[in-house]
């Protein structure tokens, strides 16, 4: 069999378990739901996650010691994962063979050369990780400014001091090192000693923006299977334009370019060319003299990777598609131990400015973005997070974007943030009152169990719900429900109506209600003609209240602990459910109808914001009752009670 | 394969393997597999330093009438036995005042300029080594010592100003505590003082019923405090309970009868001309709420700190020294 | 496919690495089959739950327990497989009310070990089946009272109904201090629940006047003897110094309502039962010198039983009818 053949089916294969493990990520035990199938393998086999996420949070979380693997073999044999498993590259690759089968050859070889533009992915890397990494320079900040402007000077001054005069025969990471003692002591001069510096050392994990992985995870999950996939055409998924529409756009990018998005944008092909520089094995000339190559042009293509391996081949670009040694008439390239006979470039092509310049803007966004202080007194009271959210700084260092919570949502209340969670926040999970199928069911753990990075903490069980040894901390509060007084039908229009108390899942409830009898405005002043029996005769104005449904009652001059309940209603009379007696009904009495109303009222004691009020509250558009993360577990600067929130003593 | 391939196969082996082993290395030594807490935990200290001296046998307590601050102090302080009594030649002495708002002295917000000079020429003239002035204020630090002249007259007599910045604050978890757990304390100032001289003004206040010397370490909370007004009382038998000071005095030469604690105009105040200092914050406290004719069954607080033994609410019984 | 590709030769080496990648992809196939059946917890929570559905698993019956009380034998379990264990005998009503589970503890003064109650939750699945099974139970002549509406108590035991709950606590003797305590524990399960009390519209239907209080009740099957006659709501009256009853029981369709009451005309009509003139569509009977009547409206059976006279029977029925217009179907 061929090793392409072999390829293809390796391509298949990965593209199926993608394809399922995004079938399946939803709860329940038979075959084609979540059971134990490992759905964020994938995510977990890539390794930008897991370098994203140590440089963020200083660890490496479970499953995402799989990337290691990755890496490991990526740096003996070559992007293998980019050109046999990468599921984004296998749909640009489709793509790109289907519309390649239109084009002349000469078309064809043309967009399979190589293009400076493939630099770009690498500058990409860079600034994102660059983003990550940048907290890890306050501690050097710290130290190198404790002492005054002192210590930062003396590295300053001995850098260039070393550069200036000791330049001669010198190896490449002496340089490399003086300059780093420079820079360094600059950093730690300008932020440390000069300016209030802290601020522009922001880290955050942006890395999910680009990384192919997440985003066809997210492509797949919150825009393929919502459309196409069997009984999930009333998924409601926010965002469909943009998420979809970057998925649309890199495929269609791959039909004018083949793998364009590899080639050109992809950080996690960065990292793997990168990565892959000393290879053991790599693919190359294999005609012992250099001169056996015609200079047909055939090993162009069908090359996934645009890395000429004809001529001084590009490793890193390299995706071990194989189609070259197939396509080559004489036999000359392969994959072997020894570099190609006519020379590779084994690393790529970047120059010490633009890398630079790439990390400078990556460390510069999110000092800008965090201006606003969203991460303190800046929050955003209207983002909920899905429950076992950590804190938000820690949650922002671990978020991927890759839609897991959002496709394991029982209720779908978990959506995508667009610029609900800020520009950093995009497709960060938000919880949706009107969207989902319902609130936050408090008795569901999915989202933490299925996120790869731990950003939605795993709860058990009882963790969520504050029972067993977790009696002590309470249920995880996501927010807390605040009633609109304006709004709410009870109190605002005398309607009885509490939805709200209804739904309420928490036992027992966080929604009390208060009984009032109020009189009905219009009706508070109606005069008696004549009393039959229970028929009370009166000049009832034309009104649409149902004032025999059995919460409208009539008040006489015996006052409102007598009024009788109305159970009949005509145009000129009501019947009462009572002796008119007892109200002292009787001719020219001056009467009034009064509704019994139920008004609902939030114990922030109780409530854990999961927001099944919110959604089921008959004002559907701006709801009357709405939940924000006031009071959320996960964070004590969000506290609102007394004592709450707090750790318990040990006495 | 040549030689130098050979050997450039070496080189490039030796270099493949080392990333492949130290990224297979790292990630096994960063690896974790316990998900991170929801918020991450800070490690909180079990209080704060004790400042009160053990008894000695002078007078717990002094009460001077007047109007010169300057004087009435030094009266109280020498029926106390002198500051020398309190603060020990060498000793660095933190006077925690009422710097809350950014209002005049005129009205009576806030611990009053005469009085801050008083006590840190007091504490000066006892050889104290350092005076450091501070607070927690409600409205923006510098401006609040600035205009209410606490920090100028601070300073005119020889004391330093340390302004509340967020790396002063440490989390307190106080034993037994029901509010004071895992919150951030203005504990920096206090970490290396030998003395705590508390400096409160006599004030009405709407949630509590009064503020006065205990109420007056509310200003040591950090974080978002105010949480703690839906439990008042319980905060301030905390902050009783939290902060055992050297020596409080409460300054009711001028005290807040009513709109307390941010007052604001002259009517609300009553010239009530008497100075208290004691080592008992209850007993004082319990003085200053006759001057202010606040009945104690109105004042909980002061019942739960008695009743967890942290100072007497009888204050007769400690034989105050009436100074004329 | 370009033309070269038709001459490959695959080398050795090739055909071994593509045979070895195939295999690892076996084994990932394999690996991944076999982790599937290691539960995500996600998956298992819910099991957890959809096995007991109850809401008092969340807590133990002796975290109700007042001051003063403690746990006398360890909490007991029973579904419906094994509740005979337990009540044999008795276990037939249970069942044909759709019992679910049963939660048994009993507790003692920790004052005076003589004095202890048995505390049984009865999980009945809704409020219709608890207050059947409360209401055909129901001793007569006793005080009404407790935390709920459908409440009673006997001089060692106390006895309600509470959303989908039968609740019984019984004590070993007639204290006083111990049925104080069992109504405090019935009071703490009550506020532990918190679910509000239901109303059934078919409760609502009798008219209060004459209605002997705390009458109304539910018989689950075979009312009156009539066979097929379920689910039916009862409540008794007092007039003039006779008694009657009055009945309505609600059905799926107007249809099945219809041929329930025919059902019951023809049960009266069979056993001696004669005829006799009444309104459209309203059957009046009279049988061993009582009157039945009996029609339907809409999905409900509605009926007096041994009434004294006619006059009175259509009364009362006319008036349920009315009542039932009025406050139309609860659609519960």
């Amino acid at each position: 069999m061929r090793l392409v053949t072999v390829r293809r089916i390796c391509q298949a294969f990965f593209l199926l378990l993608l394809i399922w493990s995004c079938l399946v990520t939803t709860v329940g035990d038979r075959w084609f739901e979540l059971r134990g199938w490992p759905v964020s393998w994938l995510l977990e086999l890539d390794p930008l996650v897991g370098l994203a996420t140590v440089l963020t949070t200083g660890s490496l979380y479970k499953g995402l010691l799989w990337g290691t693997v990755t890496l490991a073999a990526t740096a003996l044999v070559g992007r293998f994962f980019c050109g046999w498993l990468c599921p984004l590259g296998t749909l640009q690759q489709m793509v790109g063979a289907w519309t390649d089968q239109r084009r002349r050859r000469r078309a064809q070889a043309a967009g399979r050369q190589a293009h400076p533009g493939q630099r770009i992915k690498y500058l990409l890397l860079i600034g994102l990780l660059t983003m990550a990494a940048i907290e890890l320079a306050r501690p050097l900040v710290g130290f190198l400014s404790g002492g005054g402007w002192i210590p930062p000077s003396a590295s300053i001054l001995a850098g260039l001091a070393v550069i200036r005069w000791g330049r001669r025969g010198k190896r490449a990471w002496t340089v490399s090192a003086e300059w780093t003692m420079t820079v360094a002591g600059g950093i730690g001069l300008v932020l440390g000693v000069l300016l209030p510096g802290q601020r522009l050392l922001a880290a955050g994990l942006q890395t999910g923006l680009l990384d192919p992985i997440p985003l066809v995870y997210r492509s797949i999950s919150l825009v393929v299977l919502p459309l196409l996939a069997p009984g999930a055409g009333t998924i409601v998924v926010a965002g469909g334009l943009l998420t979809g529409g970057v998925f649309v756009l890199v495929l269609a990018l791959s039909a004018w370019r083949p793998r364009f998005y590899c080639r050109y944008v992809c950080p996690l092909g960065a990292l793997l060319g990168i990565v892959a520089r000393w290879s053991l094995w790599r693919m190359g000339r294999r005609d012992t003299d250099g001169d056996a190559c015609t200079g047909c042009g055939r090993c162009d293509h069908h090359c996934e990777g645009a890395c000429a391996p004809a001529e001084q081949i590009r490793w890193a670009e390299c995706v071990l598609c194989y189609n070259c040694p197939d396509d080559c008439p004489e036999r000359i390239l392969g994959y072997a131990a020894r570099p190609s006979t006519t020379g590779e470039i084994a690393g790529p092509d970047l120059n010490r400015r633009a890398v630079l310049a790439a990390g400078a803007s990556g460390a510069i966004l999110l000092p800008l973005a965090r201006l606003g202080d969203p991460l303190g007194v800046g929050w955003r009271p209207d983002l909920v997070r899905p429950p076992g959210a950590l804190t938000e700084s820690e949650f922002l260092n671990r978020c991927i974007k890759c839609g897991q919570c959002m496709r394991i949502c029982p209720t779908h209340v978990i959506q995508p943030a667009m610029l609900e969670a800020g520009v950093e926040g995009l497709w960060t999970p938000r919880l949706d009152f009107r969207l989902g199928t319902s609130g936050c069911q408090h008795n569901c753990i999915a989202c933490g169990h299925v996120c790869p990075t731990a950003a939605i903490r795993p709860l058990a069980l009882d963790e969520r719900m504050g029972r067993g040894r977790f009696t002590d901390t309470g249920p995880v509060r996501i927010g807390t429900a605040f009633m609109d007084r304006g709004r709410c039908l009870p109190w605002a229009m005398g309607i009885p109506c509490i939805v709200c108390q209804e739904n309420c899942p928490v036992s027992p409830k966080a929604i009390t209600t208060r009984t009032v009898l109020e009189p009905v405005a219009g009706l508070e002043r109606l005069i008696v003609t004549r009393v039959k029996l229970r028929s009370i005769h009166l000049n009832l104005p034309p009104t649409r209240r149902p004032l025999a449904g059995g919460d409208y009652f009539l008040v006489g001059p015996a006052g409102p602990q007598n009024a009788l309940r109305i159970a009949g209603q005509q145009a000129d009379r009501v019947e009462v459910a009572g002796d008119p007696a007892m109200a002292a009904l009787r001719q020219e009495a001056s009467v009034a109808v009064h509704v019994r109303l139920q008004q609902p009222f939030v114990d922030p004691h109780r409530c854990i914001g999961c927001g099944v009020c919110q959604h089921e509250c008959p004002v559907r558009g701006r709801a009357a009752i709405r939940v924000t993360s006031e009071n959320e577990t996960r964070s004590r600067a969000h506290t609102l009670l007394a004592g709450a929130g707090l750790p318990k003593t040990k006495e | 394969m040549t030689g130098l391939n050979r050997r450039e196969f070496i080189h490039r082996s030796v270099k493949a393997g080392l990333i492949s082993a130290s990224a297979l290395g790292a990630g096994w030594w960063l690896h974790t597999a316990n998900p991170p807490a929801l918020e991450p935990s800070t490690a909180a200290l079990s209080g704060i330093p004790g400042f009160s001296k053990k008894p000695d046998g002078g007078p717990a307590m002094a009460i001077a009438s007047g109007t010169d601050r300057g004087a009435m102090l030094r009266r109280t302080l020498g029926a106390l036995g002198g500051m020398n009594r309190f603060v020990r030649p060498g000793d660095r002495v933190v006077i925690k005042v009422n710097a809350a708002f950014a209002s005049p002295p005129a009205i009576s917000a806030t611990s009053h300029p005469d009085l801050v000079t008083a006590v840190v020429k007091a504490c000066r003239e006892a050889e104290a080594a350092d005076v450091v002035v501070t607070d927690n204020p409600i409205n923006d630090p510098a401006s609040c010592f600035r205009l209410t002249g606490i920090g100028p007259a601070a300073e005119a007599a020889g004391g330093r100003v340390v302004l509340p910045t967020a790396d002063r604050f440490a989390a307190v978890t106080l034993a037994g505590a029901r509010l004071i757990r895992d919150w951030p304390v203005l504990v920096g100032p206090l970490a290396k003082a030998d003395c705590l001289i508390g400096l409160a003004p006599l004030k009405d206040h709407h949630r509590s019923g009064a503020s006065m010397t205990i109420k007056n370490w509310y200003g040591l909370l950090g974080g978002r405090r105010n949480v703690f007004h839906q439990d008042i009382h319980t905060i301030i038998a905390e902050l009783a309970a939290l902060v055992r000071p050297t020596l409080v005095i409460l300054d009711a030469v001028s005290a807040m009868l009513h709109n307390g604690p941010t007052g604001g105009s002259l009517s609300d105040l009553a010239a009530t001309n008497t100075l208290v200092a004691g080592i008992d914050p209850v007993a004082v406290d319990a003085a200053g709420a006759g001057i202010l004719g606040r009945p104690l069954d109105q004042l909980p607080h002061l019942q739960q700190a008695a009743d967890a033994d942290l100072g007497t609410l009888d204050y007769r019984t400690l034989n105050p020294v009436d100074v004329p | 496919m370009t033309p070269a590709s038709e001459k490959v030769t695959v080398t050795r080496k090739e055909r071994w690495v593509g045979f070895g990648v195939l295999v690892v992809l076996a084994a990932i196939a394999l690996g991944i089959y076999a982790i599937q059946f290691r539960f995500n917890p996600a998956v298992t929570a819910r099991q957890v739950l959809s096995e007991s559905p109850t809401a008092t698993e969340s807590f133990a019956l002796e975290d109700l327990a007042p001051a003063g009380m403690q746990p006398f034998s360890p909490p007991e379990r029973f579904d419906p497989d094994t509740l005979s264990d337990k009540i044999n005998g008795k276990a037939e009503l249970y069942f044909s009310a759709s019992f679910r589970s049963l939660r048994t503890q009993r507790f003692v003064l920790a004052a005076d070990s003589s004095l202890w109650f048995e505390m049984f939750v009865y999980d009945m699945g809704t409020a219709r089946d608890a207050f059947s099974v409360f209401s055909m139970q129901r001793r007569g002549d006793l005080e009404e009272g407790g935390p709920t509406q459908f409440a009673y108590a006997t001089p060692n035991g106390r006895f309600l109904a509470h959303g989908r709950y039968y609740l019984e606590l019984i004590g070993a003797e007639a204290s006083d201090s111990l049925m104080k305590a069992a109504g405090d524990m019935a009071t703490a399960f009550v506020n532990r629940i918190g679910a509000d009390a239901v109303n059934l519209t078919e409760m609502v239907l009798f008219p209060e006047d004459g209605r002997v209080p705390g009458s109304r009740s539910l018989v689950a099957s075979d009312a009156f003897g009539i066979t097929g006659f379920s689910q039916v709501f009862t409540a008794q009256y007092q007039q003039n110094g006779t008694g009657l009853s009055a009945y309505v029981t609600r059905r799926e369709s107007a249809a099945a309502a219809r041929s329930t009451a025919e059902t019951v005309r023809d049960f009266y009509l069979e056993y001696g039962g004669t005829s006799l003139d009444g309104p459209e569509g309203v059957a009046v009977i009279d049988i061993l010198d009582t009157i039945e009547v009996v029609f339907y409206q809409g999905r409900y059976v509605i009926g007096v039983h041994e009434a004294p006279d006619s006059e009175t029977a259509l009364a009362l029925a006319e008036q349920i009818r009315k009542r039932l217009q009025e406050v139309g179907d609860d659609g519960s």
